[in-house]
């Protein structure tokens, strides 16, 4: 059953690839990667398939990666950009972490702008009111440039440019970990609060397995996760039952932030998907005035999916 | 030969009416006009010379509704200094084209369009609060260095001179608010309460921006 939902996906995917013209590396990055990044706290290094292997076994995949040539040179050129941000390159002035963006939209605005870029799914409808405040601030900034005398030099690199063009280089999670991590550790880029872990670092693992289950998803492949079926466990995670007079039980869980958890991901480990960090943070402004601000050994409130 | 003669005194006629009218309406008692040199184009600021101009139009009405146009206090954000024209034309002159600060016309885009205080750049009120996710690019892009998450340095950054609609605008206070919020230090921030009403009833030059400053700059910030 798993195995028929993947090579639909596949499918999907590779269909997508013929009639965009996207270079089928990200279909093979995607189909590779989705079983195990599906879930945290497996960002354990996924064997690469071999490229001759997956064109054996699916024509489909193989037909996208024959197609014109004009798809080799975008991956080419998308290869190039990135070995010009080679993360080695920027080592001057590391911040204790990276600058935030804010609004709760973040994270979901962030991984549907890539999906988009990627052709994975329909370009993303802002609100107007997002339209303006975006147009409003790009002028703004470039308007501020032009001050300065500084010759436009086209778009500046964003977490979703980069996170886009490694992705269609066909580069490897722990690449794209360095890439983005060097670049917010130099404040080139900023990056959505929920993505901070408690070490001041970007969690790449929570942006890229919300990206494999958002493809999979709107593919159809998978139904998105129910966050009252999700059952969290393991380190950090306390459960306390509580029985009230008129004999109704009341569960309240909590979890103690360890090293490298974003609210992204322990979003994602209590209600499947780390979009849900909002009510998180919610429950636990007394303490935390911006996602970004997780501290390990801090206990957190995790409010019941109802709440969501 | 008297066509040309003719033609000639014309011109010494109408040369000597613009020099007189050129000095009828001054800035000042010293000063005539301002030229300064902003970003490599040279701004000039003076006043309508007709002296039986006056104001028509949006800036001609005297009673909008309150709220939300009420009058604003002379000093909203405590350390923040209010101007008026002259400062600004010499903030012009000693900050602006020095690179030093800008002058912001905190206004939403429709109304910079219709005309704005020469040199000005557009940085919407709405631009400066925390919400908008590009807001911290704003800051980094005045020339505060980020130290992680939501903090800056602001030791390098730009003075920034605030303006509205004026008086009667509460749009200036709000950008005010929400820098001195992000941590913009108040000596670095200035206020022309006056904004575009009182400068548009001195008759001071407005300048239409170029729109093509809006769509050079739609691809600079994505997604």
């Amino acid at each position: 059953m798993k195995k028929a939902a993947l090579t639909y996906l596949a499918l999907v995917l590779a269909m997508t690839a013929l009639m965009t013209g996207a270079p089928a590396s990200i279909y093979r990055w995607l189909s590779e990667t989705s079983p195990e990044l599906a879930t945290r706290n497996s960002t354990a290094e996924v064997p690469p398939a071999t490229e001759d292997a997956q064109m054996a076994t699916d024509p489909v995949v193989s037909m996208a990666a024959s197609s014109p040539s004009a798809l080799a040179t975008n991956a080419d050129n998308a290869a190039e950009q990135i070995a010009a941000t080679d993360p080695s390159a920027l080592t001057e002035g590391r911040l204790a972490k990276p600058v935030v963006r804010g609004g709760d939209a973040g994270l979901d605005r962030t991984t549907s702008a890539i999906l988009a870029e990627l052709a994975i799914i329909p370009k993303v409808e802002l609100t107007t009111e997002e339209v303006a405040m975006r147009d409003m601030s790009s002028s703004a900034i470039s308007g501020l440039a032009n001050l300065r005398g500084e010759e436009s030099t086209g778009p500046a690199p964003t977490l979703e440019s980069l996170v886009v063009e490694a992705l269609r280089a066909g580069q490897p999670d722990d690449y794209i970990d360095a890439l983005i991590n060097e670049a917010a550790g130099s404040g080139a880029i900023s990056v959505p609060s929920a993505l901070v872990t408690s070490d001041g670092r970007v969690d790449t693992a929570v942006l890229l397995s919300t990206l494999v289950t958002k493809a999979q998803v709107a593919s159809g492949a998978v139904e998105a996760v129910n966050p009252a079926e999700v059952i969290a466990g393991g380190e950090g995670v306390e459960v306390r039952v509580t029985a009230s007079a008129i004999g109704d039980s009341t569960q309240n869980q909590f979890y103690t932030v360890a090293s490298g958890d974003s609210l992204g991901s322990i979003a994602q480990k209590f209600y499947g998907d780390a979009v849900y960090f909002p009510a998180i943070f919610e429950a636990n402004r007394t303490f935390l005035s911006s996602p970004d601000e997780l501290a390990i050994g801090q206990r957190l409130v995790i409010p019941p999916a109802s709440v969501l | 030969m008297l066509r040309v003669l003719l033609a000639f005194c014309s011109g010494l006629a109408l040369l000597g009416a613009q020099t007189v009218s050129a000095q009828s309406v001054k800035l000042t008692e010293e000063l005539a006009a301002a030229e300064l040199t902003i970003a490599g184009r040279t701004v000039l600021i003076a006043r309508i010379q007709d002296e039986t101009a006056t104001l028509t139009g949006d800036f001609a009405k005297t009673s909008r509704a309150c709220p939300p146009f009420c009058i604003q206090r002379m000093v909203p954000v405590r350390g923040v200094a209010t101007v008026g024209e002259l400062e600004l034309i010499s903030f012009l002159e000693d900050k602006v084209s020095s690179g030093a600060g800008v002058l912001i016309d905190a206004r939403l885009p429709d109304w910079f369009a219709k005309g704005s205080i020469p040199g000005a750049v557009n940085l919407p009120f709405a631009t400066l609060a925390e919400e908008n996710p590009f807001r911290n690019d704003i800051l980094m892009a005045l020339g505060a260095v980020p130290l992680g998450g939501n903090t800056f340095d602001f030791t390098n950054a730009v003075d920034l001179m605030l303006f509205c609609n004026g008086i009667w605008s509460d749009q200036s206070l709000r950008g005010l608010q929400a820098l001195r919020a992000a941590g913009y230090p108040a000596e670095k921030l200035r206020y022309y309460r006056g904004g575009m009403q009182d400068w548009q009833i001195l008759g001071l030059t407005v300048v239409v921006p170029p729109t093509t400053q809006q769509t050079a700059a739609a691809e600079t910030v994505q997604p």
